[in-house]
């Protein structure tokens, strides 16, 4: 009757979740692993500049990414300011404007870029339009000396542009260069010099601008390069070293700046570019948003990013609590506490699992050594304990600090170990040791740190991690196993070993 | 496969596991506002008493720091007791103290425990050391058990004591527990003890269980196990299946010794009796607890010594 009622709860339970589960995953597409992290990048653009109290406006380039960079999330912050988007020759524009900017203004501009480390197809030149030639005079017949050179040395547009930006970058500059560039040329000075120059020779050519993807970076610089078309195709064209590197992204082309701004006064523009690895899961936010919006509002992705970091954790926790219940009543293992493992298994998060067992191991034994000591004081028992809590901290203080000092940068996370666990496993292995002897604490004490490891091995790793915070209907399922769980009344693995003199019987 | 084997094996002999006997058994018998009357070995006594069943006298209550420190006074009028926690579980924290001389108190296997020890150790027990949940518990001090010279061949010191499991009433398998060098003169399994098996027909004994393997023999004395036969068996029985009266709870397990002078004692129950006295059987209890779920109408209008005829007639093992 209540096994019925059981396995009928059970199976609603499982049938709502794991269809939830099949839904988000084969229908929204969700993904079912986390993706590697390592090729995320969170970039900033911070704008800054000073109002002079009448009406203002920013002009800003986002990148327009495709192929094998993908922009996800992008967040703007700019309090007071109406937005707009605009197509600007091949870039997006943002132009930022208020009535009234006094005073220093700040406009934020983030957003996530997603490496896919595909190779990028060439971009197509559908008949790409020559810039006017600009020069006159002196400087239009020093333009041309360096085009007639350039040309003499080359074979095809490549080696064009080659011996183009060789003789620009040269130095000491040629004079036909010098009276072009001016004394102190920027790199994207020469490069727009050699677009001017390659239009005169009926080749199209533009500047690129854009940011070097590495870890980490405050101020990070521009980098800039050249790209020309040749047969219907846009070329890169090495601005510096050998090709354009690994990591660079484009992000607008053509001589404009990054930002302008008008109405104000000293625009800077600051670039910041860190290594993200929490976008992986952002991405999937956007995939809910586009897929289905109600979800998202329902969902994890709806709270504050230290809220979901929580869930992330908690969400686990679950999975330990299954696995332990399984090694109890399953196996039959016997463990100090219902759920001390699962705890213990919860600060290896942060230790790290075999720093985490050796820390463990030095608290517990050291406790332990103090509390057999506590032994011969003949103590009461609530002060005792109280002792061995305060010496299990002190013990914990001790370790991270020589650790610390000894340059083991984990040791101070054993501070999240939970002392007071800690404290009472200490208590019960010495009364386990003074009542069935040594042996028995320990091989209890080793079964509970095995589960303790179980339980971090499935809890801790990334793929039950992403699985649970995005399809937090699982937790029907490991529910509806639990109750199942509490009605398995067949023997434990344990018991066919205790129960051998029956099993052996002749 | 050797895995297959056991399963199949104990399932074949019926032999009932610790989750069924805890979910099929324990969860829907046994009431859980009734486990204190059990839990509480205070609550069984004054219970046991109150039915005229005979226990141990108790000769104090400690329940305060201060009456730890008076027990000597307290206690001065008898020779040797034994010290117990009110909610121990499995024999832990039980000391049995022989006599006492100036040097202090001797315990049954020699050893010397000064009188700050003793103390020492009731504080322990008042802490909740002992008590399931490490709740504050109480001491007991009660009489020391005269062990009947009967079983003296094949006990190492210490008291043996007789482990029925009754069923709705009904007693389903018995086993004599006994004391060993390696369980300090105490009667728990889990701590050394010896189990035997016994023919609930009759009271013989049958084969016995140290540590999870059959033994022929007393492992300390060397006497066979399987020689003799408990006299008045039929009273033990009576007296197990009276305890179903005093608590209520459908599967128990009730702790008998036997006293040289006072007869035959009601030690302790146990509301969750554990299964090694199937290994001390060489058979399994599922069997015999379906007849009792079968015959549950007549056996729940019987009286104590009907189901004790019960279970001789229906769980002795034939010839």
């Amino acid at each position: 009757m209540k096994s019925r009622q059981v396995f009928i709860l059970a199976g609603v339970l499982a049938i709502i979740g794991l269809g939830l589960f099949v839904f988000k995953a084969w229908r929204l597409h969700l993904p079912l692993t986390p993706g590697t992290t390592t090729d995320q990048w969170e970039v900033e653009v911070h704008i800054s500049f000073q109002g002079e109290a009448k009406p203002a406006k920013a002009y800003l380039f986002i990148p327009s990414i495709r192929n094998r960079y993908a922009a996800i999330d992008h967040h703007f912050i700019s309090r007071g300011y109406g937005l707009t988007t605009q197509a600007e020759g091949s870039n997006q524009q943002v132009i930022f404007a208020t009535r009234k900017a006094a005073g220093e203004q700040n406009i934020y501009y983030r957003f996530g870029v997603h490496d896919s480390g595909r190779a990028t197809p060439l971009l197509k030149a559908r008949a790409p339009e020559l810039p006017p030639v600009l020069w006159t005079g002196a400087e239009l017949s020093a333009a041309q000396t360096i085009l007639q050179e350039a040309t003499a040395h080359s074979a095809d547009t490549q080696t064009l542009v080659s011996a183009l930006l060789a003789r620009l970058n040269a130095d000491p500059a040629s004079d036909a260069a010098h009276l072009l560039l001016g004394a102190t040329p920027t790199l994207s000075q020469r490069l727009e010099t050699a677009v001017g120059i390659l239009a005169m020779a009926k080749v199209a050519a533009r500047t690129v601008h854009g940011i070097e993807l590495v870890l980490g970076h405050k101020n990070a610089p521009l980098v800039h390069w050249l790209e020309y078309a040749d047969n219907g195709h846009w070329l890169s064209y090495p601005a510096q070293g050998p090709g354009v590197r690994e990591r660079w992204l484009p992000w607008w082309r053509g001589p404009t700046s990054l930002v302008r701004v008008s109405g104000g006064d000293k625009p800077r523009a600051n670039l910041t570019v860190a290594w993200s690895p929490h976008l992986a899961l952002a991405s999937v936010a956007d995939v809910i948003k586009n897929e289905a919006p109600l979800l998202l509002k329902f969902s994890f992705f709806s709270l504050p990013m230290h809220v979901q970091q929580v869930f992330k954790v908690l969400l686990t926790v679950p999975l330990g609590v299954l696995l332990l219940v399984f090694v109890r009543n399953v196996i039959g293992l016997t463990i100090f506490g219902t759920f001390m493992p699962v705890l213990i298994a919860l600060a290896f998060r942060e230790t790290h699992l075999l720093w985490g067992i050796f820390l463990f191991i030095c608290i517990v034994a050291g406790g332990l050594t103090v509390r057999l000591y506590f032994e011969h004081l003949k103590l009461l028992v609530v002060p005792r304990l109280a002792a061995i809590l305060i010496v299990v901290i002190l013990l914990m203080a001790g370790l991270s600090i020589l650790s610390y000092a000894m340059g083991m940068d984990r040791g101070w996370s054993i501070a999240l170990f939970p002392m007071v666990i800690l404290t009472m496993t200490v208590e019960r292995l010495s009364v386990i040791w003074d009542e069935r002897g040594p042996a028995a604490a320990l091989q209890q004490a080793a079964g509970s740190l095995l589960v303790a490891a179980l339980c971090h091995l499935a809890m801790s790793n990334p793929y039950t991690e992403h699985v649970m915070f995005i399809f937090p209907e699982l937790l029907l399922v490991i529910l509806a196993l639990t109750l199942l769980l509490g009605r398995y009344t067949g023997y434990r693995l344990l018991e066919l070993k205790r129960f051998r003199a029956l099993v052996d019987r002749p | 496969m050797r895995v297959w084997h056991a399963l199949r094996r104990l399932r074949a002999q019926g032999v009932l596991g610790l989750n069924a006997r805890n979910a099929d058994y324990l969860l829907p018998g046994n009431a859980r506002r009734l486990y204190p009357l059990v839990d509480d070995k205070l609550r069984t006594k004054r219970l046991a008493e109150a039915a005229g069943i005979a226990v141990p006298p108790l000769y104090a209550t400690i329940g305060t720091p201060h009456a730890a420190k008076m027990i000597h006074a307290t206690l001065a009028a008898w020779p040797d007791f034994v010290i117990k926690p009110a909610h121990g579980s499995g024999g832990d924290g039980v000391l049995v103290i022989t006599a006492r001389t100036k040097a202090g108190y001797h315990l049954i296997d020699d050893t010397l425990l000064t009188p700050e020890a003793l103390e020492f150790h009731i504080h322990n027990i008042l802490g909740g050391i002992f008590s399931l949940g490490g709740q504050p518990d109480k001491a007991l001090v009660e009489y020391r058990v005269r062990p009947d010279p009967l079983l003296a061949d094949i006990t190492f010191r210490g008291v043996p004591d007789i482990r029925i499991i009754v069923y709705r009433g009904t007693p389903v398998m018995a086993m004599l527990r006994l004391p060993t060098r390696h369980s300090g003169g105490r009667a728990n399994l889990h701590q050394g003890a010896v189990g035997v098996g016994i023919d609930l027909a009759n009271g013989r004994l049958l084969h016995g269980v140290w540590r999870d393997a059959r033994v022929e023999e007393h492992p300390d004395t060397g006497h066979p196990l399987n020689a003799l036969t408990i006299p008045r068996w039929h009273l033990l029985l009576e007296l197990g299946a009276r305890a179903f009266e005093l608590t209520g709870l459908s599967y128990q397990g009730v702790d008998i010794v036997l006293d040289q002078d006072l007869g035959p004692l009601i030690l302790e129950l146990n509301a969750r009796p554990g299964l090694t006295i199937q290994v001390a059987n060489q058979a399994g209890l599922k069997e015999r607890l379906r007849l009792i779920d079968t015959h549950r109408a007549y056996l729940a209008a019987a009286t104590p010594p009907a189901r004790a005829r019960f279970a001789q007639e229906q769980f002795g093992i034939a010839q």
